[in-house]
């Protein structure tokens, strides 16, 4: 059975960067929109190995969907951002995100994260 | 902070801006002339900040055209209509902003960004900055594509631009991949 990835972003263009490469690889891929929504589909697709979560965004932060996932989330989160502050990656790994990536990024250095971390 | 230190942090979204176009693919270039753009702009996304030291907002003007040539590879696969273009111009401005958050931040300048707002329109004029702002529109271009990135700021007083980059600030650049 294919492996799920759920991507949180809420730029199209970022959701759509990231289906593609993983899709192409064979992942399958449910985009959320923002975090709100990315908390829904969370809770929808509990199959889910993997979460692809962007911080800055509109109604809820990335911060705030890792910490509303629980002290020890179900999914793996890889936090893929444009931000660098140590500070928020410190929160992040406290909160159990497993790996952060600066955008842009390579697309085969996604794919790399992403295979280590959904198994 | 002197007009050496604005200086610094105008010399600091050039170079942001270069890097940012530059790796999308693109070969860009400071455009030295201050012709008027506005009858090729038609896309506008703007993005505030907010900070101890510095408050304000930074601009991105663009035409379709270089939306379009440095829209995302994997992503053009599946097209890139309109709302594409604009949605594509605030993530642009969102990595350009990223950028100039890291470098200002590893100068002691530390910012919070918001959520990009974009526009499209037909010959856009970007008018006047906020009163009292430090504001510099700076143009580039890329192969005759012609575009503008405005950053307009508010300092507190005290604020201090330091001399040294303190790269403890942040973790990495773009492309760095972290794995806890």
């Amino acid at each position: 059975m294919a492996t799920k990835v759920i991507v949180i972003d809420d730029s199209s263009v970022a959701r759509q960067q990231a289906a593609v490469v993983l899709q192409g690889a064979g992942f399958v891929v449910v985009e959320a929109v923002d975090g709100r929504d990315g908390l829904e589909k969370i809770a929808q697709n509990p199959d889910a190995n993997l979460v692809l979560c962007d911080v800055n965004m509109p109604k809820m932060n990335g911060i705030e969907v890792l910490a509303a996932s629980g002290p020890a989330p179900k999914q793996a989160f890889l936090m893929v951002t444009t931000e660098g502050q140590p500070e928020l990656v410190q929160q992040a790994k406290k909160h159990g995100a497993k790996g952060w990536i600066i955008k842009p990024y390579k697309p085969e250095l996604l794919l790399a994260a992403v295979r280590r971390l959904a198994g | 902070m002197d007009a050496d230190a604005w200086r610094r942090v105008n010399d600091m979204v050039i170079e942001c801006t270069l890097a940012t176009l530059q790796g999308t693919g693109v070969a860009v270039t400071e455009a030295r002339e201050s012709r008027q753009l506005e009858s090729e702009l038609s896309n506008v996304a703007v993005m505030g900040f907010a900070g101890f030291h510095m408050r304000g907002a930074v601009l991105l003007a663009t035409s379709d055209e270089l939306l379009m040539r440095t829209f995302p590879r994997p992503a053009a696969e599946g097209g890139a209509d309109r709302d594409a273009l604009l949605d594509w111009s605030g993530e642009l401005l969102n990595h350009l902003m990223g950028r100039i958050k890291a470098e200002l931040g590893m100068h002691g300048i530390l910012i919070e960004p918001g959520t990009p707002t974009t526009i499209s329109g037909v010959g856009v004029r970007v008018g006047a900055a906020t009163r009292n702002a430090h504001c510099t529109p700076h143009r580039f271009q890329v192969d005759g594509d012609a575009f503008l990135v405005r950053f307009e700021a508010l300092e507190r007083p005290g604020a201090e631009l330091s001399e040294q980059a303190d790269h403890s600030r942040t973790v990495g650049g773009p492309g760095d991949v972290l794995l806890f």
